[in-house]
């Protein structure tokens, strides 16, 4: 089974996937591209600062409900709801199905990452002065990029596949996102101590000091590794684990009319 | 080629499949009569793994396929583009693709799915079931929302691919239909198996006489 071309099939033969492409692109690329030079003209950042907040912008930004979990939760919870999954486990195995989703969060985060390549040359190409720029610099956008966004859409995935309902989905993801931000902020200021190892904290480790997401917090992640970031990859691991264990136990809906 | 033994199953306090005991043999057409509820479509989502048994085994030693429901397609996708999905999950080429369009005279490849009528659902639904070579097919209710000529076709096809080799399990109400084309009829009620016609009987009996019967009782 060619997972890759199995999902690529089903994603470019949907019409209206295009439409949203093309809308995702457009409104990312437009976003940072705004909010970049507004900032340069308010000076809240300098022109060393300049290419780097575009950088912190885009990782953010694309991690947000209408970029990045909407592909994800959309595109997997329209496969339970309309009955796909069920007919390709009848067809094939659980792990076959599991497998080709794993491929489609790469698939995506690889679709995110190039986007950002393209929006980051048009950021500096169109900047409002001439950009002196390190050679690394799309090396580490690109490592921190791709990374942050294929832990996002893991995460989106598991809940997808937790709650089998797009509209839980957005729910849960939503109250999940909010919930922590607020457990993490009220925390820090009656304790002082950062819940680094919630779920949204971790997985943004790679691009942002602690998880917290402040553009201030934007870092190279070479230059200053951060070593809690082992924890992704074992955070991840485990959370895939319980999903596809789960995602076995449950039983899928009968198929009938 | 299938083998269920002691299948049971609950759906919480509702027992609906009892003790069912089956052997399906090879090349013939079984025909699953039942009432609303009495468990046939839980049988066969049984046997296709998507629901597991609470008690009982099921061996299965064949390439199956089903076409019990026009849900697992995609809207926003073309008839032809959702048959190369399923083409390419069971590793067929397109020839097979192109040898089902034929058979169910689908003529609105270019359509999305989500725009067809019920009756064109149908007919995806029993292309895709029907694409490839399997061993057995499944098929829940498999004349719903077909006209008339599509009907013809649908029995046609089934009695082609028994001539192939392909084993059916039919569960439908158009005892009719069942009378027509099935070798074997079992009758299923509350979940158990309470009568079986095998071929020897089946042109003696009116099926619709001997429902009526059991559904007295």
């Amino acid at each position: 089974m060619n997972y890759l071309r199995f999902e690529w099939l089903k994603l470019k033969s949907r019409r209206w996937a295009w439409l949203l492409a093309a809308t995702t692109a457009l409104a990312l690329a437009s976003v940072i591209k705004l909010l970049s030079n507004i900032s340069y003209l308010n000076e809240q950042v300098t022109e060393g600062q300049f290419m780097e907040q575009a950088a912190y912008g885009f990782i953010s930004y694309s991690c947000l409900y209408p970029f990045l979990p909407l592909w994800i939760i959309l595109f997997i919870g329209t496969e339970f709801v309309n009955g796909h999954v069920n007919l390709v486990v009848f067809n094939t195995s659980y792990k076959t199905y599991f497998y080709s989703k794993l491929v489609y969060c790469f698939l995506i985060s690889t679709a995110f990452c190039l986007l950002g390549i393209v929006t980051m040359v048009v950021v500096q190409v169109t900047a409002p002065f001439n950009v002196l720029l390190p050679k690394s610099f799309y090396g580490i956008f690109i490592f921190q990029s791709f990374f942050t966004f294929l832990s996002i859409a893991l995460l989106a995935m598991s809940i997808t596949f937790l709650a089998r309902n797009i509209a839980i989905s957005f729910v849960v993801y939503f109250i999940l996102v909010f919930a922590e931000g607020m457990v993490f902020m009220i925390v820090k200021k009656l304790n002082g101590m950062e819940l680094f190892y919630l779920p949204f904290h971790i997985t943004n480790i790679l691009y942002v000091k602690g998880g917290e997401k402040m553009s201030e917090n934007y870092y190279n992640f070479f230059q200053e590794p951060d070593l809690r970031a082992l924890a992704l990859p074992v955070f991840l691991l485990i959370t895939q684990g319980l999903t596809y264990w789960d995602f076995t136990k449950r039983e899928l809906k009968p198929l009938s009319d | 080629m299938v083998i269920l033994e002691n299948i049971s199953k609950r759906f919480g306090v509702k027992t609906v499949l009892n003790s069912v005991n089956l052997d399906i043999r090879t090349n013939e057409i079984i025909g699953l009569i039942g009432p609303n509820g009495s468990g046939k479509t839980t049988l066969l989502n049984v046997m296709m793994g998507l629901i597991r048994p609470d008690a009982g085994t099921i061996t299965i030693s064949c390439k199956l396929s089903a076409g019990v429901s026009r849900k697992g397609f995609f809207g926003g996708m073309t008839v032809t583009d959702n048959l190369k999905v399923y083409a390419h999950l069971k590793r067929l080429s397109d020839s097979d693709i192109d040898k089902v369009i034929q058979l169910f005279d689908i003529d609105f490849g270019k359509t999305n799915f989500g725009k067809l009528s019920a009756g064109m659902k149908q007919r995806v639904a029993l292309a895709q079931a029907f694409m490839g070579n399997p061993d057995l097919i499944l098929l829940d209710e498999p004349t719903n929302h077909l006209d008339i000529d599509s009907i013809f076709k649908l029995r046609s096809a089934i009695e082609e691919r028994k001539k192939e080799g392909t084993t059916f399990i039919i569960a439908s109400h158009v005892l009719t239909e069942l009378e027509k084309l099935c070798d074997r009829a079992l009758f299923l009620f509350k979940g158990e198996i309470v009568k079986r016609i095998e071929a020897s009987e089946l042109g003696f009996t009116n099926l619709e006489a001997e429902y009526l019967k059991l559904s007295v009782k």
